[in-house]
């Protein structure tokens, strides 16, 4: 199998990202996991634009639709004991509607709880993060909140990160 | 992007990611799926198929020797195509569609004036 990266674009969408340069970065970072994996605590990061209703405002959808050319660069932390019903999204780029349904399909606590429970990975991390996709501009992600969502992770000593984009 | 500010600041970092043509700015490690955006592990309540993704991220994780690697998975999605194609989308289109959709309207409308002319 040969994965289509643009299976579920449109068409014009496609046109126009094949012919957009991709600018390679060098050297490609490298951090190799440090200890086997069942003593590794893992963190997951997701661009899904979740967040837990109640506790952090959801992202800034309100400016997207004033500046269609911004997306909310913040993120928000997820704890690890989060139930399904707390969960909020605010993505207006995708159909949120499985994620509200089951949370696990982007971010999938749930699944790595289990995964703790079974000794494949040592520990899943307290907090897990979540950003918004919708980035035209990647300057904030890259020079602030990036940087600062590695160094919350580093505090709570996490050693590896699964990344699902949305 | 974030995977690489993250594997720059010590940390190992897997991409799940249905985009791997993408990867080529330099991604540390890639697992493809052919699955639709907002479903990177895969379809709600399917605890196995969501494992079976997850499974193969932490084996990369694990087994990789040198960045850039990309492991695709064939696995299938459980939707017909004309269905998933269009379900991942939000119902209402987003600003930036929107904004592009308007021009489209209005550049049309201008050139059906110009010919009436």
């Amino acid at each position: 199998m040969s994965v289509d990266s643009f299976k579920y674009l449109p068409r014009s969408l496609t046109g126009y990202f094949k012919s957009q340069p991709i600018t390679r970065q060098e050297p490609v970072p490298w951090t190799p996991l440090a200890k086997p994996l069942n003593e590794s605590k893992v963190a997951l990061v997701t661009t899904a634009g979740i967040y837990v209703k109640g506790a952090e405002p959801p992202f800034d959808a309100e400016r997207e639709k004033r500046e269609p050319m911004w997306g909310d660069p913040t993120f928000r932390r997820i704890p690890r004991d989060v139930e399904q019903g707390q969960i909020g999204t605010s993505h207006l780029h995708i159909n949120n509607r499985d994620i509200q349904l089951d949370m696990n399909i982007q971010l999938p606590v749930h699944r790595f709880l289990e995964l703790e429970t079974e000794g494949r990975i040592g520990s899943l991390a307290e907090t897990n993060l979540s950003f918004m996709g919708y980035q035209p501009n990647t300057t904030e992600w890259r020079e602030k909140y990036g940087p600062e969502a590695a160094s919350l992770m580093k505090e709570e000593e996490v050693d590896a990160i699964l990344l699902t984009p949305a | 992007m974030l995977a690489r500010v993250f594997e720059e600041s010590g940390l190992s970092t897997v991409l799940v990611t249905n985009g791997p043509f993408f990867s080529a700015v330099g991604v540390p490690r890639t697992v493809a799926v052919e699955f639709p955006y907002g479903h990177m592990l895969g379809y709600p309540e399917d605890r196995p198929m969501q494992k079976q993704v997850i499974e193969a991220a932490l084996s990369l994780l694990e087994e990789a020797k040198e960045p850039e690697e990309i492991r695709e998975l064939d696995v299938e999605w459980p939707q017909e195509f004309d269905v998933a194609r269009k379900d991942w989308h939000p119902s209402e289109a987003s600003p930036i569609v929107g904004m592009m959709l308007a021009q489209a309207k209005k550049a049309a409308q201008e050139r059906d004036r110009a010919q009436r002319n």
